[in-house]
């Protein structure tokens, strides 16, 4: 496949996140606000861990956020996107219904 | 917008390395494309900001920039990064979150939820007297799934941790890098808890005469000069088994057949095809009569397949 690898080991995640080192990782593990996944006994990073490690280091070196604060932030972020994925999902649904469904599910939500 | 960074930053160029650093974490906060899913103006605001810092925050690079050496974006290299948000909102994303929706039973299904809701209200328990329920942790595993597989379906087996197995359901046409969600197949539940969910992150593997475009097949087909010249029909392999398939006269290296609907056949997509792209494959050796043939035949056939090809 002509895509990028989808599962690095913990040496190429560090090498592929560049404000990552070895400890800041091991802190990530440790708050388990990264997870990564079992490959047959050893654990590998997706693609979606290296968005999330991008994203962590952003809140650590950018804000100095402490463990507890971070795990605090990826909760809400997570459930943001859960909740915001949802809402996707129910407009879609809403899209393909009639003019009348519709309009009358935007009244009611403009209560 | 200036690409002064210290103009982006909305600070002075006097500023103390404090001052730069206050100012990007204010537009940071405001801004982060993962915590502001869905605000174009915000990302860019970021993305601009975050080059400013970057330039900004090494004092030697910015002495550098405050004497004319770089310019706000000829040295500092652009962030080639990924944003969590373009998984976040994935169906598989194995970080999802629904704390909102736990404890209804089916966690999964929004509109389950509403319906719950509906009856809770009819018989007057919005809050109900639920009992100690946790719900099982998640459990997330990679798994590298052979080419054909991959295209066409299948089964496979995830050894866990303890011994046990996992099976898998692969559907038909799951791509690289493509999330799995198996549900209640983590940790057990404690309490009427449920189990927690499995994530099985996909990663597909090459194929030695396959490969793959979206839902189509790509392959390459080797044939000799006999067929190419005179035409055959010759059996190829494809995902779902071998087909026979039609050369024509004056076949040529390059020419592409399609065979329509034998590409990956994924529900709710149209049926991918498969691409041949045929190659024309001289003999090990050239003997003396394919050589003695093609001296006489030149002589009063010879043609330019090269018309055009200048520099």
């Amino acid at each position: 496949m002509s895509e990028a690898t989808v599962f690095l080991t913990e040496e190429e995640t560090l090498a592929a996140v560049g404000r990552l080192d070895r400890a800041l990782l091991t802190r990530f593990l440790r708050i388990e606000v990264i997870r990564p996944a079992d490959s047959g006994g050893h654990m590998v990073y997706r693609r979606v861990d290296i968005a999330r490690l991008e994203l962590l280091c952003d809140l650590c070196d950018d804000f100095d956020l402490n463990d507890d604060a971070l795990g605090i932030v990826m909760g809400l972020v997570d459930q943001l996107h859960g909740t915001r994925s949802d809402l996707v999902a129910l407009m879609r649904a809403l899209g393909e219904e009639s003019d009348e469904v519709r309009a009358r599910v935007t009244k009611r939500i403009g209560r | 917008m200036s690409d002064n960074p210290y103009d982006v930053l909305g600070v002075k160029s006097s500023a103390s390395a404090d001052e730069i650093k206050k100012a990007y974490r204010k537009i940071a906060k405001e801004s982060h494309p993962d915590l502001h899913p869905g605000d174009a103006a915000a990302e860019a605001r970021f993305k601009a900001a975050a080059a400013a810092f970057d330039l900004l925050k090494d004092a030697e690079q910015k002495a550098r920039f405050d004497r004319g050496e770089i310019d706000a974006s000829g040295q500092e290299r652009p962030r080639q990064r990924s944003y969590y948000r373009d998984f976040a909102e994935e169906p598989g994303n194995p970080y999802r979150q629904r704390p909102p929706y736990e404890g209804f039973g089916d966690e999964e299904d929004i509109f389950a939820e509403f319906l719950r809701q509906q009856q809770g209200r009819q018989r007057g328990d919005g809050f109900g007297g639920r009992s100690f329920d946790a719900r099982g942790a998640d459990a997330h595993y990679a798994l590298e799934v052979p080419f054909i597989e991959a295209a066409t379906g299948g089964s496979m087996r995830i050894t866990l941790p303890g011994g046990s197995d996992l099976e898998v359901r692969i559907p038909k046409g799951v791509s690289d890098g493509q999330t799995l969600r198996l549900k209640g197949k983590g940790g057990p539940g404690q309490g009427g808890g449920a189990g927690g969910d499995a994530y099985v992150t996909l990663s597909v593997g090459a194929h030695p005469v396959f490969s793959r475009v979206d839902d189509d097949i790509e392959m390459t087909l080797p044939i000799t000069i006999d067929e190419a010249v005179l035409g055959a029909k010759v059996e190829v392999p494809t995902i779902d088994g071998p087909v026979k398939v039609t050369i024509p006269k004056g076949a040529t290296t390059g020419q592409t057949l399609r065979l329509r609907g034998r590409g990956i056949v994924a529900k709710g997509r149209a049926a991918g095809d498969q691409r041949i792209a045929l190659k024309i494959v001289m003999p090990k050796t050239v003997d003396d009569d394919l050589a003695r043939f093609m001296e006489e035949w030149r002589k009063t056939h010879g043609y330019d397949p090269r018309k055009g090809v200048t520099a």
